[in-house]
């Protein structure tokens, strides 16, 4: 028996009882408009997370949010990892978030960026996190102002929790997961790059990996499947149970999500585990330029 | 003209290629730090502006810029 972790709730419409299913956790998403209505204050700090700060915050950002830059706030300067505690403490006091602070995330690129900064601060174990539904992109559609003053912050003193590895899948659980029939692969990238037919677009000349294709056994689930094209939102809880169920990932399974360098399989690892309320999942953040740049590592055409 | 090493990239606008002052599609590449740069693909010279003669001249420049990128990295001992 499968258990379902997602909520009914029974709301009043025209004054009849209408059965709902809500998001696991409804308490993790704010939409634009909330945003809009609720500017950040001592409790509450407003953060774009962006790939590409020039292009993104430096151009225009909400008022009052400060950033994180992906690559140089969140990643290890020298070795491939994400910041150990200390860095993560440092980051947070230098964007005046305490450990009690509400914090919203939003970013560029879908919020896939974002999405892996709220994995990053749930790994140290960051409690009141939140993301606006939709990023950039669903501001920008919605012509809501943009500017470019950065916020005065007064920084603070964080101590975060130790890591959370339960969040995070290392190339030796995937390679133990092999053929397990309790752990389940999601491959959130592309069908191109599933099949091997490209390694990276064009336009991230910087992430190939010598061979193509996938782990063997993964389910090919694009991140793209949880949005609304129309506006970078999140699917319906409905449209997102059919989306994995139907391919096999259950809640009853442990689930790795993988993609190219860890951020799309964060975003696809945050639907699963907040709006769907799936317990036992993990990001793989090597992803396939680890795994397809690793000698003798199995792959899948 | 086109730059072939720039297939599959996606056309993000089409406008003036400044170094050359003519109308070019254009694409965005990021860098290891995830910073996106324009670069142009396609560029269409005007027959009534230009000869073929004088579009050589910028695809040999290309092709003089390619040929000494793979020196860098792949050396001929010859």
């Amino acid at each position: 028996m499968v258990f379902l972790p997602y909520f009914r709730k029974t709301i009043k419409y025209e004054n009849k009882s209408v059965q709902i299913m809500s998001y696991a956790h409804p308490e993790v998403l704010v939409d634009t408009e909330w945003v809009l209505q609720n500017p950040p204050n001592e409790n509450r700090k407003l953060v774009e997370v962006d790939y590409d700060p020039v292009n993104g915050y430096q151009k225009g950002h909400i008022n009052g949010a400060s950033l994180i830059w992906w690559k140089r706030d969140i990643n290890d300067p020298v070795t491939r990892d994400i910041i150990g505690k200390k860095e993560f403490e440092a980051l947070m006091s230098k964007n005046g978030i305490t450990a009690d602070t509400e914090v919203i995330l939003y970013g560029d690129f879908n919020n896939w960026f974002a999405a892996f900064v709220f994995w990053v601060f749930k790994i140290y174990g960051h409690e009141n996190l939140k993301i606006m539904n939709g990023g950039r992109k669903k501001w920008e559609l919605e012509n809501k102002d943009y500017n470019t003053d950065e916020p005065q912050i007064t920084s603070t003193t964080y101590v975060a929790q130790p890591p959370d590895e339960g969040l995070r899948a290392y190339l030796f659980d995937v390679s133990r997961a092999l053929g397990k029939e309790d752990t389940v692969m999601v491959d959130v990238r592309s069908p191109a790059e599933f099949t091997g037919q490209i390694t990276a677009p064009p336009e991230y000349p910087m992430e190939h990996a010598q061979r193509g294709g996938h782990i063997p056994d993964a389910n090919n689930i694009p991140w793209a499947t949880a949005v609304n094209d129309a506006d970078g939102t999140f699917k319906a809880v409905e449209e997102l149970r059919q989306n994995y169920e139907s391919k096999g990932v259950t809640p009853d399974k442990d689930v790795i999500c993988y993609c190219r360098i860890g951020e799309r399989s964060s975003h696809s690892w945050f639907v699963l585990k907040y709006l769907l309320g799936y317990s036992k999942v993990r990001n793989y953040d090597g992803s396939w330029t680890e795994w397809g740049n690793m000698i003798g590592n199995p792959v899948e055409k | 003209m086109e730059d072939k090493t720039k297939r599959g990239l996606a056309i993000k606008e089409t406008s003036i290629d400044e170094k050359l002052n003519v109308k070019a599609d254009k694409g965005m590449i990021h860098d290891m730090d995830g910073i996106g740069h324009w670069v142009p693909i396609r560029w269409y010279f005007s027959k009534d502006s230009y000869d073929l003669s004088q579009v050589v001249i910028h695809a040999e420049a290309m092709d003089e810029k390619y040929t000494k990128l793979r020196e860098l990295t792949c050396p001929d001992d010859d």
